[in-house]
């Protein structure tokens, strides 16, 4: 038996539409350990979502099927659960923060009566603790005088605070794992960081892990102790975050450090997209999936799919799924590569980190920029 | 609440006046008087003129609409042209419990079939129990009623003699069935459509995943989470669902021989009957406007993101 | 967990959207041609649109007729025939040839005579003719009324909305049905109701009632299309605003109004078959399947075929419709509902 919390083995979801079968996720295995955190980056599309929601076996059925794989949760297969001892699993253990908290609450339900559901259902409260409970959550989340705001609607709340209140729903069961897909996307630049910054504090305060996804690697920075890259379905690069950032060893994380948004626009440089569209996933390309698009590849790229391998030049457990950078006769044509000359300057990377890291605590908690406006009728 | 309810009952004023007034000038507009449809007992000019004094219709127009709304606030509607020794509230008052039993048993019906098949029909999407309620819900909306109504009595009247083709009788039973499922087919079919499309565009919103991933069970999910959300559109359509139940009474009492206030308002037109068609006209846009009222109420208890009384 | 919710469609959606850059039309008539129940309402429209059209058709020296008699013609029992106007001895009673699968069938009239001796499969066939004209015609008058009005009222608001918006609060006041039955019982009975056998006076009527509902679609769609970027683009580059209308905006808001007319043609067919089976809608002696049931059905238990028929033909044309009308809207506009 390991140690680890979760353990997801050769997870395969796909989905069977008209056009064909889409592999949104091919082939992906990692592990997390109690109490760990893990950031999963990658452009919209590449599968980081469906990802999470294969973990909870909420992918819609049909047209998504898991295929293939196994996840093991505390030691127990999640795929060979039954669906009662499923539902036990969601929001007990395994919680979800969603993307866009404008439309993931219910609009006609009351917050008190959205969260207190889980803590009814799970942890068999009635409804005067639950309320209770509800309260210091949203407390806890730092949402302003909760108490009054416990029976509102979620049409209420602002963006960032109904963002909260997802939070403070996640939490509410005290679970093992908590998924966030791309839980700041969707909100102002400002509040995003309150509502990272209330997140890593809540999971260390209770332990919990979590896996946060986004398409914006800025965001993980300041986030998580390890970071997985995806593309096409697939993992191609997997290290600690400090190696990520210090020593990236796949086109595709240079790409993506490229297009970070920089605050500090005084730069000559405009943002940097990566030139090409994402992989058709109906249709993926034989080799490695990046190589439509990559500007350093050979011509074993079209031609043979590379495994996840561990980089040359780089701290052991740094995995890479890219020719160029791993060992090999043929391969390792760009692991001499000076990415800090491709990508441009670091000091505006370390910059990124210092915007999440540096943020004063009491300035997140105060929340004073994120008032709801007044409720209006929008008839 | 209560301030939003009287406010909307006043705006009630206006809209029957204007109602009246349009109906009054239509009715009025055209060539042709009441007398004239007898051609076998050719009238005198003078018998026409003594008929008009009588009724008043040889007043200037203007007169008689301020005369006829000046009456009518006090209940006076006036004596029916047709059957001329009638008052219209008489006559009225006979037919009008006959055509509101129908349409309210039509659209409990109605609604009754249409709520549990639309959910059902969205729940199992894309197999034959779906098939079948969107066949129903097509037919039942894109067919007239009287074209229904045709074949039912075909069917049910001529070949099987299970319920009598016309007739009332005083609303027995028998008399009863054939009437109200014809009458609630449209609406049903219509609100059928309504419920499960609205089912299915509540059920793929982000809410009802994160329901799911608080660990719901699914008939909990459905029940508090989507069909809360899918009945909002449903009760904004019964107002027109109404309407609709009314207008139907026209033909389905015309094809049953049933003496509701449908077939009166359409006799009076063909003869028309001015203080018939008025008074019934006044008295269909008032049920119907209340029914719209009770609606929008409705809507606002539904929906906490409606304020009503603004 | 049986279906997708909206940020996956979306999701599924920008996938395939990358796979093909298609035209929406393009797009739209595939959608379209996979749909069988659209695809057979089409045929059914096409079916009963030949029949019309060849029911008696005659350009210069060419003459196609396929329905064998004059629909208001009488055919006597004893070999009389008695054609146009008021006949005189024109007898009701019992029909004098049953369809052919009844009793005393008449070779000559395959699905039998009316209870005056007219042919039934003559008069249904000239009937289709009706509902097709009642059921294409007014829509391109809504359209033509309720596009324009509404585009001016969108793109321009002031007092020609208002006057849009308030002319709607009183046609909305009244039901359809009701406002139809009403503005056709009255004028029925005047010379306008006479032009083309009432069919001009239903023209007006249902365009009288049905611009309103068009007007304010367009409306509509304007209103928030007119902020959008290429508009005001449009308006940078010194176009006018007659070309803003009708370059920019018309074309961008077409789907709904497609969708929008398409299911106004069934409407209208369903109104003028109503309103004739009242007795106020087409007139006497001109068939239509409406007139027919109307006059079939005081002979109806001694004689069901002649109410059956047209009821089975208005059933199935109104169920073509909206099954193309069902399909054309997914294929337009597959986030629309109803």
């Amino acid at each position: 038996m390991s140690a680890n919390l979760l353990e997801v083995k050769a997870l395969k979801t796909q989905f069977f539409t008209r056009d064909g079968v889409v592999h949104a996720v091919d082939d992906v295995s990692f592990e997390l350990a109690v109490g760990e955190t893990l950031g999963i980056v990658g452009e919209s599309g590449c599968g980081k979502s469906v990802t999470a929601l294969s973990l909870m076996r909420l992918i819609p059925n049909p047209p998504g099927r898991i295929v293939n794989g196994t996840i093991l949760f505390e030691g127990q297969d999640v795929m060979k659960l039954d669906d009662d001892d499923v539902r036990a699993l969601r929001g007990r253990k395994i919680a979800m923060i969603f993307q866009d908290p404008m439309t993931s609450l219910n609009p006609v339900l009351t917050i008190s009566r959205q969260i207190s559901e889980a803590l009814e259902l799970h942890l068999k409260m009635d409804r005067a603790e639950s309320r209770k409970r509800t309260i210091e959550l949203l407390e806890l989340v730092g949402i302003p005088s909760a108490k009054k705001r416990l029976d509102d609607y979620p049409h209420q709340f602002s963006g960032g605070m109904r963002q909260r209140v997802m939070i403070a729903m996640a939490l509410s069961c005290n679970p093992k794992l908590i998924l966030a897909d791309e839980p700041t996307t969707a909100l102002d630049v400002t509040i995003q960081a309150q509502i990272l910054q209330i997140l890593k504090d809540l999971s260390q305060e209770f332990r919990t892990a979590f896996i946060l996804i986004t398409h914006d690697l800025g965001v993980v920075a300041g986030m998580t102790q390890r970071i997985h890259v995806m593309y096409g379905g697939e993992i191609v690069e997997k290290a600690d975050t400090f190696e990520l950032f210090d020593n990236p060893k796949h086109p595709y994380t240079w790409g993506l450090l490229k297009s970070i948004p920089r605050l500090d626009e005084q730069r000559r440089e405009k943002l940097q997209p990566i030139e090409g569209l994402p992989p058709d996933l109906i249709a993926p390309p034989p080799g490695c999936r990046f190589e439509p698009r990559c500007t350093y590849k050979r011509d074993r790229c079209s031609a043979e799919h590379p495994g996840l391998r561990q980089a040359l030049n780089a701290k052991d457990g740094h995995e890479t799924r890219c020719f160029g950078t791993q060992p090999g006769a043929m391969n390792g044509w760009l692991a001499q590569t000076d990415w800090r000359r491709e990508i441009g300057s670091i000091e505006v990377l370390e910059q990124v980190k210092q915007q999440v890291a540096e943020l004063p605590p009491e300035a997140v908690r105060a929340a004073t920029s994120d008032v709801p406006p007044p409720p209006a009728a929008e008839r | 609440m209560l301030k939003y309810t009287i406010r909307r009952l006043l705006l009630l004023i206006p809209t029957l006046f204007v109602v009246l007034l349009v109906t009054f000038a239509l009715a009025h507009a055209a060539p042709g008087g009441p007398w004239d449809k007898d051609e076998s007992k050719k009238q005198t000019q003078s018998i026409i003129n003594n008929l008009n004094a009588k009724y008043g219709l040889d007043k200037p127009l203007p007169e008689q609409f301020g005369l006829y709304v000046w009456n009518a606030m006090h209940g006076d509607f006036g004596v029916s042209l047709t059957y001329r020794d009638r008052l219209v509230t008489d006559i009225i008052g006979d037919a009008w419990p006959i055509s509101a039993r129908l349409g309210v048993q039509a659209i409990l019906l109605a609604v009754a079939i249409s709520i549990p098949l639309g959910v059902i029909s969205a729940l199992k999407q894309n197999t034959l129990v779906d098939s079948g309620s969107l066949l129903f819900a097509t037919a039942g909306t894109s067919i007239p009623s009287f074209v229904l109504a045709i074949f039912a009595i075909y069917i049910f009247s001529v070949n099987l003699r299970w319920f009598p083709a016309s007739g009332w009788a005083g609303g027995d039973l028998s008399h009863l069935v054939m009437p109200t499922v014809l009458l609630a087919i449209g609406s049903s079919a219509f609100l059928t459509r309504i419920t499960r499309a609205s089912m299915l565009e509540a059920i793929r919103q982000d809410y009802v995943r994160t329901a799911r991933a608080k660990g719901l069970k699914e008939q909990v999910v459905v029940v508090t989470h989507v069909l809360r959300n899918a009945l909002i559109p449903v009760v904004t359509v019964l107002g027109p669902a109404t309407a609709f139940v009314i207008t139907g009474t026209f033909f389905i009492e015309y094809i049953f021989s049933i003496p509701g206030l449908g077939r009166f308002f359409i006799n009076s037109i063909l003869a028309r009957d001015y203080p018939m068609i008025l008074a019934i006209y006044l008295l269909f846009a008032l049920v119907i406007s209340v029914a719209n009222l009770t609606v929008d109420l409705a809507y606002g208890l539904l929906d906490p993101r409606i304020k009503v009384s603004r | 967990m049986a279906t997708i919710t909206a940020s996956q469609q979306r999701a599924l959606d920008m996938n395939v959207i990358t796979r093909k850059q298609r035209s929406l039309w393009m797009d739209a008539a595939d959608r379209l041609r996979r749909n069988k129940a659209a695809m057979a309402g089409l045929f059914v429209i096409l079916g009963f649109a030949l029949v019309a059209i060849f029911a008696d058709l005659r350009v210069g020296p060419l003459h196609i007729q396929l329905a064998p008699y004059d629909p208001t013609c009488y055919f006597y029992l004893n070999g009389h025939t008695a054609c146009g106007g008021d006949v005189v001895g024109a007898r009701s009673g019992p029909p004098t040839a049953n369809p052919f699968w009844g009793a005393n069938a008449d070779p000559r009239f395959l699905l039998g005579t009316d209870q005056i001796g007219r042919d039934i499969l003559s008069r249904l066939m000239f009937s289709a003719r009706i509902s097709m004209v009642i059921g294409f015609v007014p829509v391109v008058l809504y359209f033509l009324i309720g596009g324009t009005i509404g585009l001016a009222a969108g793109y321009y608001g002031g007092w020609i909305d208002n006057l849009l918006m308030r002319f709607t609060d009183i046609v909305y006041a009244f039901p359809d049905l009701l406002l139809l039955i009403i503005i056709m019982a009255t004028i029925r009975n005047t010379w306008i109701g006479d032009i083309m056998g009432g069919l001009f006076l239903m023209f007006i009527a249902l365009s009288i009632v049905n611009w309103v509902g068009m007007a304010r679609l367009v409306r509509g769609q304007v209103l928030s299309l007119r902020e959008k970027e290429f508009v005001e683009a449009a308006r940078s580059i010194g176009a006018g605003p007659v070309r803003i209308m009708t370059r920019h905006l018309l074309p961008n808001s077409l789907a709904p109004v497609i969708v929008s007319m398409a299911f106004s043609v069934p409407l209208a067919i369903f109104a003028e078959a109503s309103l004739s089976f009242l007795g106020i809608g087409i007139k006497p002696p001109t068939p239509s399947w409406g007139v027919m049931i109307n006059e079939g059905f005081v002979v109806f238990t001694g004689t069901p075929s002649m109410v059956l028929l047209p009821a089975a033909c208005i059933a199935l044309v109104m169920l073509a419709f909206t099954f193309l009308g069902d399909g054309l809207r997914d294929a337009l506009d597959p986030r629309m509902k109803l």
